[in-house]
């Protein structure tokens, strides 16, 4: 019976609304998907390296080399120019001054985070994309620890 | 019962006003669509204090009004404003706008309406 009437008082004069939230257009940000991009130019970067040119002119084993070499560059491209866009992303939208003075070095990762995705573009350099993902990982850590969150570190 | 009463009392002598939450920045205080009980004349004698929930107009978004803790008050007398969430992206205060003018508070968050 009172519920009834609260229910009913509370519909008919609903309270003014006060906010308690963040004015930001919340963006939801996670550096996953730069660790996944990562992920695949190391991937790529190791099949290109592990790759064998074909001995003799064998039309066949020719065409199916330069066609293996050709996605792998081109997926290996793609991605490790993805990876930078989403740490970019991460770096103007996310990253807040007061998180750059808990960790004064924040600046310096992602501008050499993002140049070992030029190397990793720019050669087929296996030790580069391993930097590469080893970077995403500390941004990583970065990110979940100024969320108080503990978020394990995982590769697929 | 006595005290929920006399609350009930004053919010229809309009001594007290109740507002709706938006939003999880006054979390765990406070919650999405919780109800609160506000006093709009807790700093006539006395400004407010560090520890007080306070009903603010938004220092930058005009017809806006928030709910933030007090966390200290400034030398000048201005307050600086935060969320009780402890994840911080949840609440845009004083950490991203600077101190309040105390001019800005229409009053004390005295507490959540049972109700809701």
């Amino acid at each position: 019976m009172l519920d009834k009437l609260i229910r009913e008082f509370r519909q008919s004069h609903p309270a003014p609304e006060a906010e308690a939230h963040c004015d930001g257009p919340c963006g939801v940000y996670d550096p996953a998907s730069a660790r996944i991009a990562a992920e695949a130019v190391l991937s790529m970067s190791k099949k290109l390296a592990a790759l064998t040119v074909p001995e003799g002119n064998d039309a066949a084993a020719w065409a199916h080399y330069l066609n293996h070499f050709a996605r792998y560059v081109s997926i290996k491209e793609e991605q490790a120019h993805l990876a930078k866009e989403e740490i970019l992303v991460l770096w103007t939208d996310f990253f807040k001054p007061v998180h750059l003075e808990a960790h004064p070095n924040l600046h310096t990762l992602v501008w050499e985070t993002t140049k070992l995705a030029s190397s990793c573009k720019q050669n087929v350099d296996v030790e580069a994309a391993e930097a590469f993902l080893a970077n995403i990982h500390q941004i990583h850590d970065i990110f979940w620890g100024l969320k108080g969150r503990k978020i394990e570190w995982y590769t697929t | 019962m006595v005290h929920d009463l006399i609350q009930l009392g004053l919010l229809i002598l309009k001594r007290r006003r109740r507002f709706r939450i938006v939003g999880a920045s006054m979390v765990p205080t406070y919650a999405e669509g919780d109800e609160v009980l506000v006093d709009p004349r807790a700093y006539r004698r006395a400004p407010p204090a560090a520890g007080d929930v306070v009903l603010a107009a938004h220092p930058t978004v005009a017809d806006t009004l928030i709910v933030k803790r007090v966390d200290r008050v400034e030398d000048d007398g201005r307050l600086f404003l935060v969320g009780d969430n402890p994840d911080r992206f949840e609440s845009t205060d004083s950490r991203q706008f600077g101190a309040v003018s105390p001019g800005r508070v229409q009053g004390r968050v005295l507490r959540k309406l049972r109700w809701s």
